[in-house]
């Protein structure tokens, strides 16, 4: 469905060019859902806005291939993205509230996408606009279509965001952080009803996200990323029962369990800053299993089994 | 050690036509915390959990109840006189640069509560500056560096070694990993639980993070608009919790594995703001389990195992009439 190849993205910077994706590689199969797993800084988010076209200088685009069911999306003329924006691919963000346009109501809103991508008219995009409210499981509708982002609680504006989302019927959903701004049981909600939504239409979502937990809950496939790079590709049955990559591996282990009493043990050292990026392979200074070699080279990807990659050059020291 | 009692703190609003109203933020809220213990306060936004740890520490006038810490009344005191009681109750905050000084190198912001309480003198105070930072796992050169030059859980460190300064016996932590990534969060939980054992320090411990909680607090306090709602032993209320709100907390955590099967417990749509609430129960618009019994009368916090309160018409009706069953996401005899 989505294909994204060898794609990098660097930051001009006033002490040079600051590469921040590595060539990240990874497919999207149809009526999936991927997960994109990283702390902040990894790139995770970096990738989807330069799938969608959306960054601004100083980040740019400088190789790679997006791949939208075959059509090259780097190609794309200006006006011609714009219209893969919404009805190829809809992108729902982390701060509901702040994606909303604040000055108008949410039936504003709702229509102009549905005349605009859609062609229908006032009444007709009005009458769908409720229906989409509805579906995303907004109780009295006609209220919020009348509402003010700032008079909606942040799962209401969650739900918009998605019924906005949907309105241009799109193939792939880009979900970045789509719950972390929410209390856990509201959480919950917008989960069951991103399942639903999924099922229902078939959709090819990316989720972009920091918590495994929340990979455990949704996802088919996983790309773990780190320092702007995919360090470990599975699905996510096979990454939580065998996770590869000696950072996955400290992922799941900071973890804390439910109904665990046992302290979570922490990768040692940080994040590093994009300009400050280790060489050879970028985890080796917080690695259990850094040996001779992960400080000059950048590990290839090697196969644990089908469906299965990791770039590590000791992973099968750390796998039981 | 630390007693509250009552305590409430309610806000004037204005509700339609103008209409005075009072949000009780804070709504007769009773905590007893030990030396050497962890009692988590856990709720969502707007569950008056923040509110609670800022009257305690009178950050905030409380508009009624009693806060004690050693005996003595914190309450009671006048502002003038609080400070060296201040001394005693530090705070952690979830964003690390809310209690730094950006413009101050790290070591001084650790070491000004040292010499402003006076205990020791400024020539001392550097060697106790050295011995906080290899407390909290940083290495004494970075005493003249600036905030901006650390990372985020170093800042962290850092705001902890400054609430340790004065000697405090007790610490309220405020989301105390809630902005910082997931690899680094692993270590502050550790330093803290570290911390605890070797001081003997009391933590009041405001999370929405049920695991967090799960693992640093020997007890918990789950809080609903502005309301205590369950209480007990952190094993017990998450083994079997009683109140349906804090089954429902407990069962919208995301699952550890993808095969895990779980048993959720779905409230309805979002809680609204306790303006001048009822006394009958506050959660039962959103309750799966409400009964029409559970408006008859006032929702009160009760016992009804050592050590394990409850807020639950319903279920403290059943349990007492033996009618209860421990199924996950179902009280009772119904589904």
């Amino acid at each position: 469905m989505l294909d994204v190849r060898g794609l990098r993205v660097a930051f001009h910077t006033r002490n040079g060019v600051v590469p921040a994706l590595h060539g990240v590689t990874f497919s999207l199969p149809p009526g999936t859902v991927t997960g994109l797993v990283g702390e902040s800084g990894c790139g995770k988010t970096l990738t989807a806005l330069a799938i969608m076209r959306l960054l601004r200088p100083p980040a740019e685009i400088q190789g790679g291939d997006v791949r939208l069911e075959g059509r090259d999306l780097r190609a794309l003329a200006e006006r011609q993205m714009a219209r893969v924006r919404g009805e190829g691919i809809a992108m729902i963000f982390q701060q509901p509230r702040a994606s909303l346009n604040p000055v108008f109501p949410v039936a504003a809103q709702l229509v102009h996408v549905l005349r605009l991508h859609r062609g229908l008219s006032r009444g007709a995009a009005r009458a769908e606009g409720e229906a989409l409210l509805a579906r995303v499981g907004l109780a009295r509708p006609d209220a919020v279509m009348r509402a003010y982002p700032h008079q909606l609680s942040g799962g209401m504006c969650q739900r918009v965001m998605i019924a906005l989302a949907l309105a241009c019927r799109p193939r792939v959903l880009l979900a970045d952080e789509p719950t972390t701004a929410l209390d856990v049981t509201v959480q919950l909600q917008i989960v069951e009803l991103l399942r639903g939504l999924q099922r229902e239409f078939g959709l090819t979502v990316l989720l972009i996200t920091h918590d495994l937990g929340l990979v455990a809950e949704m996802c088919d496939h996983v790309h773990v990323m780190y320092a702007g790079r995919i360090v470990e590709s599975a699905t996510a049955a096979a990454l939580f029962r065998r996770p590869a990559h000696p950072y996955t591996r400290g992922l799941m282990a900071a973890r804390v369990g439910t109904g665990s009493r046992a302290l979570p043990t922490g990768i040692p050292g940080r994040v590093p800053a994009l300009a400050e990026t280790p060489s050879g392979c970028p985890f080796h200074p917080r690695c259990p299993l850094a040996g001779p070699g992960c400080a000059e080279r950048d590990p290839d990807s090697e196969a644990v089994e089908a469906g299965h990659a990791v770039r590590c050059h000791y992973w099968r020291s750390g796998v039981a | 050690m630390l007693r509250v009692d009552g305590l409430e703190k309610r806000y004037p609003v204005r509700g339609a036509a103008g209409r005075r109203q009072q949000l009780h933020a804070v709504d007769g809220v009773d905590l007893e915390i030990a030396a050497g213990e962890t009692l988590g306060l856990v709720g969502e936004s707007g569950s008056g959990k923040s509110t609670t740890g800022r009257c305690i520490l009178r950050f905030e006038e409380p508009s009624g109840g009693r806060v004690t810490l050693d005996g003595v009344s914190v309450t009671g005191t006048r502002e003038a006189q609080l400070r060296p009681l201040r001394r005693k109750m530090q705070m952690v905050y979830q964003d690390p640069l809310d209690s730094l000084n950006p413009r101050m190198p790290i070591g001084r912001q650790i070491a000004e509560p040292i010499w402003l309480f006076g205990l020791a003198t400024r020539h001392e105070s550097d060697r106790r500056v050295g011995e906080l930072l290899d407390l909290v796992g940083l290495p004494a050169e970075l005493a003249h560096r600036y905030p901006h030059q650390l990372s985020g859980g170093q800042q962290q460190r850092v705001a902890i070694a400054r609430a340790l300064a004065p000697e405090p016996s007790f610490l309220i932590l405020d989301e105390p990993t809630a902005s910082l990534d997931v690899s680094v969060q692993a270590q502050i939980v550790r330093l803290l639980a570290e911390i605890q054992a070797r001081r003997r320090l009391a933590y009041l411990l405001i999370s929405h993070d049920l695991a967090l909680v799960g693992v640093l607090a020997h007890r918990v306090a789950v809080m609903y608009l502005g309301q205590i709602v369950e209480l007990g032993a952190t094993d017990e209320v998450f083994a079997r919790p009683a109140h349906p709100y804090t089954r429902a907390l407990l069962s919208a955590a995301p699952k550890d594995t993808p095969d895990q099967e779980r048993t959720r417990v779905f409230l309805v749509g979002e809680p609204a703001a306790a303006i001048d609430p009822p006394e009958t129960c506050r959660l039962h618009p959103r309750c799966p389990f409400a009964a029409p019994s559970c408006l008859e009368r006032p929702a009160e916090l009760q016992g009804f195992a050592p050590g394990r309160a409850v807020r639950c018409v319903r279920f403290l009706d059943e349990h007492l009439g033996g009618t209860w069953t421990w199924v996950p996401g179902s009280p009772g005899t119904g589904a």
